[in-house]
Order: C-alpha cells, then sequence, then structure tokens
C-alpha cells in the first residue's frame, strides 16, 4: 500500500507504507488513524528536504529494527558512518541541517545519527576560529573573554 | 548552524566529547558553545600531563576568585557563574606520567580545594604523598559527595590518613588501599565503626546543636534540603567495596571487627595480606555464624 505525504510547498509524494513507517512519526500517525488514502502534512518539511529524506528511507526500507544503546564506545559511536550513508551526506551545509532538522521532526532516529555524526566529523580536529567560519557562527566573546577561556582551557587542549 | 535546536547540539558535542581538544576547542567556539560544552569538558578532566594538571588545578583555582569576584562585574557574569571547578565530578590521575614523583601535597589541595564536589578520585600510585594529602582530601571532600578513594600504591599514608578519612566521609563506596604496606588493624578496626555526626562538624562532637552555624560548604552549594535525619552516616554504614590487598600488617582481628562492623561491605579483597592466617573456611562459616545480621548473608563475599 502506499502513502501520499504533502510537503510543505504542497507537493505530493507517494511512497511505499514500509518506506514512510521508517518515520516514526507517520508510523504512529497510521497506527492512530488507520489506513487512509487521505494525503499526510507535514508543514515543516520542504520538498527538497522531502526528497532526500525519501532516498534515505527508500535505501533503508529493509535496515532490522534500531537496536538501542549501539555501543559504549564513542570513538566508535562517531566513525562508523556507512559507506552510503556518507555520500549521501555529501550536501551543502544548509541542506545538512535542514535533513538533520526534518529527521528530527519525522523521528528518523538512524537518519538524525548520521546527520549529527556527519557535523561531529566537521568539528574534529578544528581550531574554534576553523568551526566559526565552516559553520557561520558569530563569534560574540570579547577579545579579553577570549582570552580568559583561552587560558582557562589550556589544560584540554593537547596531550 | 543556528537553527538546530539544543538538544541537537548536545547530541553533536556528545559525538567529539571523547576527545578532549575537540570539545575544548568546542568550547571557544561562542557563548552559546561554552555554556553548552563546559559541563562535559569539565565533567572528567583527562589529565595527561604534569603541565595539564599544574594549568588545571590553576584553572579551578581562578575560577572561584572569578566566580565570587564577579559578582559586580556584570559583562561577564552571565557566562561565568557556576565555577568550573565545581561542575568536576571525577579526577583520575591514574595514567599520569611519572605521578610518583610528580603530584605532591600542594597540587592535591589545589584540586580539592577548587573541585570540591569530587565523587570520583584516583590516585593510583601518587606515591609522594603523606598523610597530610589525604587528611586534606578527608576534610574538603569527605563531608561533601566523595564516594570513590583510589589510593592504591601511596606506600607513605599510615593509619592516620584513614583515620581522618572516618572522621570526615559520609558516603564513601570504594576504598583501593592496595599496597599501603603501612595501614594496619587500626584503620580496620576504626572502617567497620567510623560514623560522622549528620552536622559534618569537622571535630565530631556528638551534639547536633550548632550544626547551622558550622558548615561552610553547605552556603556554597546551597542545599538546606538535607534536613537533619537521625541516622547514623559514616564509612562503616556506606563502604561497599574495600581493597586491603598487599596490606601486609594486617591481621584476623582487624578483619573480624571490620566484618562485625561495615554492614554494607559487599566485596573485599584480600590477597597478599599473609597476615591473616584465617583460611576462606572460617571465614565462609565459623565466623559468619558468630554474627548477627542477617545482611551479611545477602550478598556473597569476594575473597581472593
Amino acid at each position: 500500500m502506499t502513502i501520499t505525504l504533502t510537503s510543505l510547498d504542497n507537493v505530493e509524494f507517494k511512497v511505499d507504507k514500509d518506506v514512510a513507517e521508517r518515520s516514526i512519526l507517520i508510523k504512529n500517525m497510521i497506527d492512530d488513524i488507520g489506513e487512509t488514502d487521505a494525503p499526510i502534512p507535514l508543514p515543516n518539511v520542504s520538498s527538497a528536504v522531502l526528497t532526500k529524506v525519501i532516498e534515505y528511507c527508500e535505501h533503508h526500507r529493509h535496515d532490522p529494527p534500531q537496536v538501542q544503546d549501539e555501543s559504549d564506545d564513542p570513538r566508535k559511536r562517531s566513525n562508523d558512518i556507512e559507506e552510503w550513508d556518507m555520500k549521501f551526506m555529501q550536501v551543502d551545509q544548509e541542506m545538512l541541517f535542514e535533513i538533520i532538522l526534518a529527521a528530527n521532526y519525522l523521528d528518523i532516529k538512524p537518519l538524525l545519527d548520521v546527520g549529527c555524526k556527519t557535523v561531529a566529523n566537521i568539528i574534529k580536529g578544528k581550531t574554534p576560529e576553523e568551526i566559526r567560519k565552516v559553520f557561520n557562527i558569530v563569534n560574540d566573546f570579547t577579545p579579553e573573554e577570549e582570552a580568559q577561556i583561552k587560558k582557562e582551557n589550556e589544560w584540554a587542549e593537547d596531550r | 548552524m543556528d537553527t538546530l535546536p539544543v538538544e541537537l547540539l548536545l547530541n553533536i558535542f556528545s559525538l567529539v566529547a571523547h576527545h578532549q581538544p575537540w570539545l575544548a576547542a568546542c568550547n571557544r567556539v561562542s557563548k552559546q558553545w561554552h555554556l553548552l560544552t563546559k559541563e562535559p569538558l569539565y565533567r572528567e578532566p583527562k589529565l595527561w600531563h604534569i603541565k595539564a594538571l599544574e594549568s588545571f588545578v590553576q584553572t579551578v583555582a581562578d575560577s572561584q576568585e572569578t566566580t565570587f569576584a564577579q559578582n559586580e562585574n556584570s559583562s561577564l557574569k552571565n557566562y561565568f557563574t557556576a565555577s568550573n571547578g565545581s561542575l568536576v565530578k571525577s579526577i583520575d590521575l591514574s595514567m599520569l606520567p611519572h605521578r610518583w614523583e610528580s603530584v605532591h601535597v600542594g597540587l592535591v589541595q589545589g584540586l580539592v580545594q577548587g573541585c570540591p564536589f569530587v565523587t570520583k578520585l584516583n590516585l593510583t600510585d601518587c606515591a609522594l604523598l603523606r598523610d597530610n594529602a589525604i587528611q586534606l582530601i578527608a576534610e574538603t571532600l569527605g563531608p561533601q559527595r566523595l564516594r570513590s578513594l583510589v589510593l592504591s600504591g601511596c606506600v607513605r599514608i599510615t593509619d592516620v590518613a584513614i583515620l581522618s578519612l572516618c572522621a570526615h566521609a559520609i558516603q564513601l563506596e570504594n576504598l583501593d588501599l592496595s599496597g599501603c604496606i603501612r595501614i594496619s588493624d587500626i584503620s580496620v578496626r576504626e572502617l567497620g565503626v567510623a560514623t560522622v555526626p549528620r552536622n559534618n562538624d569537622p571535630t565530631r562532637s556528638s551534639n547536633n546543636q550548632d550544626y547551622k552555624n558550622n558548615d561552610n560548604y553547605d552556603q556554597i552549594i546551597a542545599s538546606p534540603s538535607s534536613v537533619a535525619v537521625d541516622r547514623a552516616q559514616g564509612v562503616s554504614h556506606s563502604l561497599r567495596s574495600l581493597d586491603l590487598s598487599q596490606c601486609i600488617r594486617i591481621t584476623d582481628s582487624g578483619i573480624r571487627a571490620l566484618r562485625a562492623g561495615a554492614t554494607q561491605l559487599t566485596s573485599l579483597n584480600l590477597e597478599g595480606c599473609y597476615g591473616i592466617l584465617l583460611d576462606n573456611d572460617d571465614l565462609d562459616t565459623n565466623e559468619w555464624e558468630d554474627i548477627d545480621d542477617d545482611d551479611f548473608f545477602e550478598e556473597p563475599l569476594v575473597l581472593s
């Protein structure tokens, strides 16, 4: 059976039920209202983002349900992005954050994880200035505050 | 990046947190990032070399001063109100190179005074430390939240150190004294009977009348919720795990007294305690049945 999803900009997407149900939000909706032909509105997600999200869900439609509490080793947690997912996430930054927000809203935990890991991987190894530059973050410290925090953090900087 | 809600930012920071320099870099990016990464950065500081330890001690000492000094100076106030040191939960020096010849009492003093709410402290093989260092720990951290203290290989400490712990620690659950060869039955007996009056009074006065005036730290942590409950607290009530391996001066009499008094003790390591002549059978049968307390049989004694 197919489900119809309507994006923010009123584009309709027809997807298989098992693909749509990768989103826990949509799964719960379907469980609540029963099977219906009425389109499901997703007023927080644009068609461009929804296209990407559906692409992800189609590729992962046969994945087993995610096992909670993957591993205690955080090193592993942030490094193990599948190759397909890695390619999938090679998008501009705006799209990356849109995907993360959509995954959060639609409650697609594996996609959210991949998105957050991708951002984390960008952060790794960069100086504060490089991080600001890459994410376009405004440095709102005064020079004195910045100097103070730099001094405070000296113990943590390197090995 | 601005569009991400805080919980997603925290999720992202948790993915870089295992590598301290990355987290420290995030800490310096912006005010928002600073606030969000401060607690994870300071919760369990990883100190890789003695310079880092010295610099850390300096930071937690300074941060206390700035915290109190900044009450009038409002420009920094919002972002520096919780002192960095007060966020520290665990300090582990067991991987610090040359700690046996470089960690001295001055550094310990800086650590415990800068980080009063530490719950776990590991000083394995900090062999320079003497009783006065442990007394500082006992008096400063003991009445607060100290739950685990590892002094393995601190060969210079004596019963004086342990008696001080017994006098001040209110919720110590894990104590590792392995290889502390000067420790004797005096310590072990005291661990079995030590209680601390609810008022945390350093003099151990048994009378609770003046406790409101007396407790410095209560004012700092502002936790008036510790309503006086008339239940004894202290090491003999809180200790769950004790490692006395290689403590060669300890004898049967000390262990018997400990067993009789320490009601929560479920793990006791006596490996290499050659002063103890009881064999396992003695501990398992004869001695046990003398003890008039059902709690002892709930969990097995670990004897290795």
